[in-house]
């Protein structure tokens, strides 16, 4: 009687603890982040806001973004609305299955005059093309790190490393809401874990498939830049034809 | 003299202690007046812009927490939509919330199938209609020209593209009034959803009956899954700000009410104590027990009463404030009806009672003879 | 006692006392007494001797711990609303007045009206009546703030009056006044008992006072210690 006791508490312990262990490991988080990219088209526009370093505020900005992400192909065009100093300039990306970004930015019409440029560089000074593809999320090395919790919602860490010596961001560390499929706070790292910026989700917006997409983001730079991103319309089904990433192809 | 006058009598000869407990009861009533009156004004600004419209149900995709359901492609819907029973029109409508100039709040853009019936109800005050759906113009709500600065004939510019100014119409009601107007299709290609809409309007026939009215409901859901066919002000109802601000005002209600309670409670209680020998005297000389009663509540009551109506009319001020600031201009109706204002009196008698029962109680129970020895 | 002047008993108690703190303090203690339609009778004795308990008691301000009181032939314990018993048969005389500061003289003597049968009006003129017939014409809309002790103690006695009560309840009506106005009191209330018939139970400890009575009861650690009769 005492052993079957004995068996039941130590069954009620085993139970608890894989319980309260995490239900997914690192490689299954890195799909739900992949998955929740994922998107055979959709358009965001968002209003932009820049302190710089100084404390200056400069002028906010309208950018609209086009992209598509699927297993085979990641494009995104990126244009400016206002004001006039931003608008019709185009800035168009692709990432290749092997991990490599290719940024190009041009005016109106692309018949005058492509210029490939640093897919690490900010595109109308302020967002960073290799950021929104977060490629690390395809990188060999990841791990989880502690749960914590952001903003009254729990998230846990990830860290992924990259192969690249020369790649400006080594590492990131992304503290992520499973079943949001959203990272709430990614921190960007150069070589010796040099924090280079942080993007911090503010506000969120609930998709179609149930899972949260940033509406709002804070992207604080080691120089004291702080950008404010907040999408104000957005169209998850945003038709993709064979012209609306043409430059791409024109400029092979 | 009655209890009713000699009621007033005591609270006149207490200046200070009725004049706070009234400022009290008033502070409280305001604020469910104005959030009150703001909750329900929202979802009736867009149930009647609707009716004015002449809409009698619109087809959307089931909005979460977005501030407007997500757009979708209206080709493959219209015409089997139209095809139901009572069913006179479908039109599609495209609105966005967009800020249209770096100083100025965002407002309401509107893009409606051009020649619709959705026009018909609004009175051009100034210029004229766009007079086809290629021309990159807009007309432009009273209550936007106001908060823009706008006028018929000048530019603006709507997401990089620059659009002129034909009109200034007005409409009954206040959302239309501080919008923006284009043709649905120039909405569409200023928000680069070609060919989509976020709304469908249904217009049905006069036969329509209830259950047909259901049974198009029932359609709708059966045949579109992830759409509803509701009325627009089940729409916004359902939206989460509304929602929150509804609940905002549900307990701002529920502590109004509390903190009024105590606050008369607390007064008559004082009062009472104060008044434990006039009370014993009035007992001694004949009072009886109810009639101790009928004068602590007659006091409780008037109180509210008085803070009540100043409540009311605080609360009318502060929300015609709230609706001319810049932020709020054309986004918020409050809506204050007889009923409305009725059933917050009502409140204020609640509290009232609510606030005097314990004191009243305690009143009528004092033994006359323990009064009289108090100094 | 001469059964000619006063032949109907309107108060009788018997065995009546009155016990606090679970019987530790006997405030009075086998009370019997008879007051008569008409009499004027005078409560007296040193401080806390119970004077004033037996006078609540009469009153119905209080009930007894034990013993019996009888008005007329109905015992108080049978009374199913006391107020309005107070209301219908007494008047109280308060030493310190108890005035209602907020309300004016006229007010005062017309509080005890509210709620009750009859007019509003026809109360207001009686209170008028009774005020100016005790000399307060010009003092209707005074406040008491504004009014002498003596000035007090006649509105007092006018709104006592105003129900029309059998009997007057005075707790040391003239405690605090002067011996100028306590005379007049005295003879107010006498006049307007041989007036009324009205039956008159004063507590007293002064024996000027108590001399104007016609009986005087003598009342000491809560018995009652002797009795003098009425004087003709």
């Amino acid at each position: 009687m005492e052993r079957a006791w004995v068996f039941l508490i130590l069954m009620a312990i085993g139970f608890g603890y894989s319980a309260a262990s995490p239900l997914l490991s690192a490689a299954e988080t890195v799909e739900v982040m992949r998955e929740a990219r994922r998107s055979d088209g959709f358009e965001v526009r968002m209003k932009i806001s820049t302190v710089e370093p100084d404390g200056h505020h400069a002028t906010p900005l309208k950018l609209g973004i086009i992209g598509q992400c699927n297993a085979d192909k990641e494009h995104l065009l990126i244009w400016g609305i206002s004001p006039d100093t931003v608008r019709h300039r185009f800035f168009a990306a692709e990432k290749s299955a092997d991990g490599r970004i290719r940024l190009l930015k041009y005016r109106e019409h692309p018949s005058d005059g492509i210029t490939e440029t640093d897919p690490f560089t900010k595109v109308f000074d302020s967002v960073i093309i290799w950021d929104i593809f977060s490629p690390w999320w395809n990188w060999s090395k990841q791990s989880l790190g502690e749960t914590k919790q952001i903003a009254g919602r729990s998230c846990t860490d990830v860290q992924s490393l990259s192969n690249t010596i020369s790649s400006p961001i080594r590492e990131v560390i992304s503290c992520v809401d499973r079943d949001a499929g959203l990272s709430l706070k990614t921190q960007l790292f150069g070589n010796l874990h040099t924090l280079i910026r942080t993007i911090t989700v503010e506000q969120t917006v609930r998709k179609e498939s149930g899972r949260l997409a940033a509406k709002k983001m804070l992207i604080t730079g080691a120089d004291g830049s702080i950008i404010t991103a907040e999408i104000y319309s957005g169209d998850e089904h945003h038709p993709i034809t064979e012209d609306t990433f043409a430059p791409l192809d024109a400029g092979k | 003299m009655n209890v009713l006058s000699f009621a007033l009598n005591n609270l006149y000869h207490r200046p200070a202690r009725t004049s706070l407990t009234v400022s009290a009861i008033s502070l409280g009533i305001a604020a469910v007046v104005a959030l009150t009156s703001i909750s329900w004004g929202f979802e009736a600004s867009w149930q009647k812009a609707n009716d004015a419209r002449g809409t009698d149900l619109i087809v959307t995709r089931v909005a979460s927490e977005n501030a407007m359901p997500s757009a979708f492609l209206a080709a493959k819907y219209v015409q089997p939509l139209k095809n139901q029973a009572h069913v006179q029109e479908v039109v599609g409508l495209l609105s966005e919330m967009l800020s249209v100039s770096d100083n100025a709040p965002p407002v309401f853009v509107f893009g409606w199938a051009y020649g619709s019936y959705l026009w018909k109800h609004l009175r051009l005050v100034k210029g004229y209609w766009p007079s086809n759906d290629t021309e990159p113009v807009v007309v432009i709500g009273s209550l936007a020209a106001e908060l823009l600065h706008k006028d018929s004939g000048d530019k603006i510019e709507i997401e990089g593209r620059q659009f002129q100014i034909t009109g200034i119409f007005e409409s009954s009601a206040v959302v239309e009034n501080g919008a923006l107007l284009m043709t649905l299709t120039q909405a569409q290609q200023v928000t680069d959803k070609l060919g989509k809409v976020n709304v469908l309007n249904i217009k049905m026939d006069g036969r329509a009956s209830d259950a047909d009215i259901e049974s198009f409901k029932a359609h709708v859901r059966k045949m579109m899954p992830g759409f509803v066919a509701i009325t627009s002000g089940e729409l916004v109802s359902n939206n989460t700000i509304v929602r929150i601000s509804k609940a905002m005002s549900h307990v701002t209600i529920l502590i109004a009410s509390l903190v009024g309670t105590l606050v008369v409670f607390n007064t008559m209680l004082m009062s009472i104590t104060e008044r434990k020998k006039d009370i014993g005297v009035l007992l001694a000389l004949g009072w009886q027990q109810r009639t101790v009663m009928k004068l602590i509540f007659c006091e409780s009551v008037v109180l509210t009463l008085i803070g009540g109506c100043i409540g009311i009319l605080v609360g009318i001020v502060m929300t015609f404030g709230l609706e001319h600031m810049d932020l709020m201009r054309g986004k918020i109706d409050a809506v204050f009806s007889v009923p409305f204002l009725g059933a917050v009196l009502g409140l204020s008698v609640i509290i009232g009672i609510g606030g005097g029962l314990y004191p009243a109680l305690k009143a009528a129970r004092m033994r006359p003879s323990h009064a009289l020895r108090c100094e | 006692m001469n059964p000619q002047l006063f032949p109907e008993s309107i108060v009788r108690t018997e065995n009546l006392a009155l016990h606090f703190d679970d019987s530790k303090t006997k405030a009075l203690d086998g009370i019997n007494i008879t007051i008569h339609k008409g009499e004027w009778v005078a409560i007296v004795g040193p401080s806390g001797c119970g004077k004033s308990s037996l006078l609540n008691l009469i009153g119905a301000l209080d009930s007894p711990t034990s013993g019996e009181l009888y008005f007329r032939s109905q015992s108080y314990s049978k009374i199913l609303d006391l107020s309005l018993f107070r209301r219908q048969h007494i008047g109280f005389i308060f030493q310190s007045f108890h005035l209602i500061p907020t309300l004016s003289a006229l007010d005062n003597v017309v509080a005890p009206t509210i709620a009750c049968p009859g007019s509003p009006n026809e109360h207001k003129e009686r209170a008028k009546n009774l005020l100016v017939k005790l000399g307060l014409r010009d003092r209707l809309d005074h406040f008491p703030g504004k009014m002498s002790g003596g000035e007090r103690q006649r509105v007092a006695i006018a709104r006592a009056l105003i129900n029309n009560p059998d009997m007057i309840l005075a707790d040391e009506p003239t405690g605090s006044l002067d011996s100028i106005n306590a005379k007049q009191v005295l003879d107010i209330i006498n006049d307007i008992r041989e007036k009324k018939g009205l039956t008159v139970i004063m507590v007293t400890h002064d024996p000027s006072v108590s001399a104007r009575a016609e009986r005087i009861i003598h009342v000491c650690d809560g018995k009652i210690e002797h009795r003098e009769e009425a004087r003709i």
